[in-house]
């Protein structure tokens, strides 16, 4: 229901999913991570001009990231999982969204390094979701073009389009966003 | 024109059914098939139409209900109410009774009538004489008979399916059924074949009925049907048809793979069964108390959301 962009149906069975497993005696952290992801997915997609919508994505998404990193502690999952690495995707998305109302720099500054981590475990198996791979670069793309770095939001801009290039050469919708990427980091910042 | 009433015995029928080839017959029964071998030419009265289910429903009310306020938003509450009740004539002109009695407007009703608990409660209103009178004769009370006469396997397939979307539950969720039941200690269908005979038996009792939709073969309930057998389950009944159900969903429904990729290969399947998963997120949500803990139950509800 994500995926197809049902939004409220997708927050609403997620929502009871949480309340299913908060009252079982079984272990189920992993699915209350991924149950938390929707929710925080659902809650970027359809955030209004608000902080506490915003806010809400980034405490979801944190509480999906810390359970899959218990989960590590205990040994159910490799510290490696792709999972791991998508976690620190969509919080440094959510720490973006945080940034763009925040006169602070802090939350920009987390962006750049959540998804710095996300990159650092993709580049362990870069085979591995490459496309999920190009979308961190470009995530921290923009955390550094909110900032105001130019140069490294280029970089990452780059970067990103040649793993994207590797995934599908003819592909031109890719190449055309960072093409209009970066002339606009020279505008507006 | 001869009519039978409550014509449920197929062999005293045949005894009293008319030798005569002019004129004209009525017969109403809980078993349509009682009359197909008597007679090849006939037809069934099926449920109204939205349209002509409203129509009914505006004809049973007194010109007063009408007369107030806005024409068009009336009929758009009886379009509405004929959809609520299935186009059943019984339950719409028992709608119509509680309305007149009741003096409530038609929104009202319909706000009423959308509670499952209260729709029965409001459909069989009025005092405890008419209770009485009306009793043989009532919703409720019809199915009740009906359900009581089933087998245990065709018992066991009406509550599963009283949980399910009653537009059309595909049959293919029962076609395999067995195994991922047996290991959860449910044992329901112990193979395709009595899930068959149970459908037949569901079906001649008038509590279920087949469609063919988009290829597929499913099974329909009237919503009142559904709200007849879930309240007549014992809690522990509840828990397990619950549970089979979820169980039954849970070994069809596609799964998101472990890395957390899209599941956008598998949306044409996740359609067939999301509205089923709704409708049992929204049994959940009203009887919460009553529920154990159903891992399964939470992975289908993600899967889905997802």
């Amino acid at each position: 229901m994500y995926e197809r962009g049902l939004t409220s149906q997708a927050l609403k069975l997620a929502l009871t999913a949480v309340r299913v497993c908060e009252v079982s005696n079984q272990e189920c952290r992993l699915l209350l991570a991924d149950c938390w992801t929707t929710i925080g997915g659902v809650q970027i997609e359809t955030h209004s001009a608000t902080d506490s919508a915003t806010a809400d994505s980034y405490n979801s998404l944190k509480t999906a990231l810390d359970l899959r990193l218990q989960a590590v502690t205990i040994g159910l999952m490799n510290a490696d999982h792709p999972q791991i690495a998508n976690s620190f995707m969509s919080l440094s998305s959510a720490a973006l969204g945080l940034s763009v109302r925040s006169s602070s720099t802090d939350p920009a500054r987390e962006a750049v390094e959540l998804a710095k981590k996300s990159i650092g475990l993709r580049e362990k198996n870069p085979t591995v979701q490459e496309q999920m791979h190009s979308l961190s670069y470009h995530n921290l793309a923009l955390a550094h073009l909110q900032l105001c770095e130019l140069g490294e939001a280029e970089e990452a801009a780059t970067k990103g389009l040649e793993i994207a290039r590797n995934i599908n050469p003819s592909t031109g919708a890719t190449h055309t966003m960072y093409f209009i990427l970066i002339p606009l980091f020279y505008r507006f910042c | 024109m001869i009519v039978y009433d409550n014509a449920d015995d197929q062999q005293l029928l045949a005894e009293y059914w008319p030798r005569t080839t002019t004129g004209a017959i009525l017969v109403t029964s809980r078993h349509p098939e009682s009359v197909n071998s008597l007679t090849k030419a006939g037809k069934e009265v099926t449920t109204l139409t939205q349209t002509d289910g409203s129509a009914f429903l505006i004809s049973m009310l007194h010109n007063g209900e009408l007369h107030n306020g806005n024409q068009h938003l009336h009929s758009s509450v009886t379009m509405q109410l004929s959809k609520l009740l299935d186009g059943l004539p019984l339950a719409l002109w028992s709608a119509s009774g509680f309305i007149r009695q009741s003096g409530c407007s038609l929104p009202e009703a319909l706000d009423l009538f959308k509670s499952p608990p209260d729709l029965f409660d409001a459909l069989e209103g009025g005092s405890d004489a008419q209770k009485r009178r009306e009793k043989e004769y009532s919703l409720r009370t019809v199915w009740e008979l009906n359900m009581s006469s089933l087998s245990e396997t065709a018992a066991e397939l009406l509550g599963i399916i009283s949980f399910l979307d009653p537009d059309g539950v595909p049959e293919s969720l029962f076609k395999y059924p067995g195994s991922s039941l047996r290991s959860m200690g449910l044992q329901t269908f112990p193979d395709y074949k009595a899930y068959f005979k149970s459908v037949i038996s569901l079906k001649a009792y008038s509590l279920v009925h087949s469609t063919q939709s988009r290829g597929r073969q499913e099974i329909c309930i009237h919503r009142l049907v559904q709200e007849a057998a879930l309240t007549r389950m014992r809690p522990e009944h509840w828990q397990r048809m619950f549970r089979s159900a979820v169980e039954l969903l849970w070994a069809v429904f596609p799964k998101q793979c472990e890395e957390g990729q899209l599941m956008s290969p598998f949306w044409q399947e996740c359609l067939i069964y999301a509205a089923h998963v709704e409708s049992l997120e929204s049994r959940y949500c009203q009887s919460e108390f009553m529920l154990q803990e159903n891992l399964h139950f939470g992975e289908l509800l993600y899967h889905c959301s997802w």
